[in-house]
């Protein structure tokens, strides 16, 4: 990071409270005197804190280890960032605005650059100087009312390379184009004149013919976007369905046949959002209502079947499929409410963490003749489960998790990274340590042809003791054995959310 | 929602017809900023009430996007309360295009640069007072 960029971005920072207060006679949000009080008596909170508004980052590092030489490209990612602004602090970990992260490996030595995604929303907000538009879990006392939902996008949870095109995701409104060198922010990608500025969520996934399938949610409407787009970027179809009772949806997987969605049991509040509420405290959780299982057929995609499983929460699956018979498999990572979502990512906004029960991931059987759903959680705390993405749809053997060993990292994150064998149950796991929060990895294959699971898997850490943000690289096969490649950034970076891999 | 504009030939004589003549009447200049030029015509749909708006106006204007600003012309309208909507028709079809969810796919504006929540603004909202002989305000395409 620039250092002097930094001071000014602090000085900026403290005027604008300073114009705020003066001005607009707003009473001083606690939220950013409470967290930096917190962080100073538990530095564990540093992956919370953010970023100033004008930083960048500039770095090429030499691995420790080697690399291997078929492992060259670039790991992107991306997470919120800019978590104050203006004087303000958000008060929810999903509404900074997105950093993008470009790490690339290239001769044993990894360059990375970060830059923030320069939405209309965030150029409008420096220009003023402080926050206009309301966040995901924020609400703005004097802020601007919503005047679509790309006037709240903040382009911040995940980011792929997709014909041609590298797209910063957000799941409210459209992906936005950024140069895959620069990471310098082009604008929203239109995937078809008559599709501007709809939701397209974070988690589009690839099947094997490189056709992208995502959804779209409309919470105003109660509309369900579904999209098909062929591996040239153009759409083949995309069509609307009415889903029977608002929900929350955050991921999605995909199956030879079938699209499979788990509804949580939220409900959307209308007049709540209309209120000034913010879009996720405009929700419900309806208690004891089951969470549903929607089946849409992807050849008919107005066809659809709903299923229940008992009360829970999940933002994400890891993967799906199906078999001649009608049975339905995935995978997701299932909490027994949406407490985290509701209350936890606030909370830690201010520094405040709770232990509360981790998300484990939980394995169902779905068969769609029979209506009957059965399933299964295995021990231990995860989240970010990702695949071996050439068996996206199709029947798979291992995932890959962050996951939770250790006291530390309670309520924080994970210190850990786990090959869970879907077959066997059997865990391949390595601990980074108590004062590490370990972020998604991500599987890379070792050549197109290899078998599924024969590769690497790349993740970044933060590293709590020395305040500085790491990139592992493992084989994939034997993760227990530690890394066998690492490089040290020099700073430690926002802990972010999504990314993926763009070989060289 | 927004509904199609499509301003009728005889709404507008309808509202040339109910105009007083005479020193009362006053023109409203509209300057449309943000056009993309030589993409199609930029329309505008005039209201003086908030029935119908801003589906159903009383008086429309077309002008082609010869430049990055434009400047139609409201003539001889009755002094009072209206709102202007502006969009550019990029693809000739005479309508304000929109997706799947209702949202327009091509750029419009409000007079006051009025903005609703989460769908178009209020007519209270973009209204502007028409007193004198001539009033000019400024529409931005987004």
């Amino acid at each position: 990071m620039n250092r002097r960029k930094f001071l000014i971005g602090c000085a900026w920072s403290g005027m604008s409270a300073t114009l705020a207060d003066a001005v607009l006679a707003q009473p001083t949000d606690p939220w950013t005197n409470e967290f930096s009080q917190a962080l100073v008596a538990d530095p564990s909170l540093e992956g919370y804190a953010g970023i100033a508004f004008d930083t960048t980052f500039s770095a090429k590092v030499a691995f420790a280890g080697k690399p291997p030489a078929s492992l060259a490209g670039t790991l992107y990612r991306n997470g919120p960032a800019l978590h104050e602004f203006g004087g303000l602090r958000y008060h929810h970990w999903f509404d900074g605005d997105g950093m993008a992260h470009a790490f690339q490996i290239a001769d044993g030595n990894l360059t990375h650059t970060g830059r923030l995604v320069l939405t209309e929303k965030l150029a409008a907000e420096t220009k003023a100087g402080r926050r206009l538009r309301a966040g995901f879990g924020t609400a703005l006392a004097n802020g601007e009312r919503p005047s679509s939902r790309d006037s709240l996008n903040t382009a911040n949870t995940n980011i792929l390379l997709f014909a041609g095109e590298l797209l910063a995701l957000w799941e409210g409104g459209s992906a936005t184009r950024l140069d895959p060198g620069t990471l310098a922010t082009y604008g929203p990608k239109i995937w078809r004149a008559d599709l501007k500025g709809m939701p397209f969520s974070a988690h589009p996934k690839l099947d094997r013919h490189g056709t992208m399938w995502n959804f779209g949610l409309d919470s105003l409407s109660g509309l369900l976007v579904l999209y098909e787009i062929g591996p040239d970027g153009v759409p083949a179809r995309v069509e609307a369905m009415q889903l029977p009772d608002m929900s929350m949806i955050h991921d999605f997987a995909v199956t030879a046949r079938h699209l499979v969605f788990l509804l949580p049991p939220l409900r959307f509040v209308r007049e709540s959002f209309e209120s000034g509420l913010s879009f996720l405290d405009s929700h419900e959780e309806i208690a004891d209502a089951p969470m549903r299982v929607l089946v849409v057929d992807k050849s008919d995609l107005a066809t659809h079947r709903v299923y229940e499983l008992e009360h829970g929460f999940a933002f994400h699956l890891g993967n799906a499929w199906d078999d001649e018979s009608g049975v339905i498999r995935f995978d997701y990572v299932r909490a027994d409410d949406a407490s985290r979502m509701l209350v936890g990512f606030k909370e830690i906004m201010r520094g405040t963490t709770k232990a509360s029960k981790p998300s484990q991931s939980t394995h169902v059987t779905l068969d769609t003749r029979a209506g009957r759903c059965a399933q299964q959680t295995i021990v231990g705390g995860v989240e970010f489960p990702r695949v071996d993405e050439r068996v996206t749809g199709e029947r798979y053997r291992y995932l890959y998790q962050a996951s939770q060993i250790g006291e530390g990292a309670i309520g924080r994150g994970f210190d850990a990274v786990r090959r869970l064998d879907v077959d066997s149950g059997a865990i391949d796991q390595y601990f980074y340590g108590s004062e590490f929060l370990a972020e998604e990895h991500i599987f890379v294959s070792e050549s197109a042809h290899s078998a599924e699971g024969a590769g690497f898997l790349l993740g970044t850490v933060l590293d709590l003791r020395r305040r500085r943000t790491l990139l592992s690289v493992f084989d994939a096969m034997n993760l227990a054995g530690g890394p066998i490649a690492q490089a040290i950034l020099p700073h430690a970076l926002p802990l972010g959310l999504h990314g993926n891999f763009q070989a060289a | 929602m927004f509904h199609p504009i499509q301003p009728s030939s005889a709404l507008l004589v309808a509202a040339i017809m109910s105009a007083p003549l005479g020193s009362l009447a006053a023109d409203l200049h509209v300057e449309v900023t943000g056009v993309e030029v030589g993409t199609g015509a930029v329309k505008l749909g005039l209201f003086n009430q908030a029935v119908g708006f801003p589906s159903a106006p009383v008086a429309g204007q077309r002008a082609i996007a010869t430049a990055r600003t434009i400047t139609a012309v409201f003539r001889d309208l009755a002094p009072g309360v209206y709102a202007v909507i502006a969009f550019q028709d990029k693809n000739g079809n005479d309508i304000l295009d929109r997706n799947l969810l209702g949202i327009p796919t091509e750029s419009y504006g409000f007079s006051r640069e009025a903005t609703g929540f989460m769908g178009p603004p209020s007519f209270d909202g973009a209204k502007v007072t028409l007193s004198g002989d001539i009033e000019t305000i400024t529409v931005t395409l987004r």
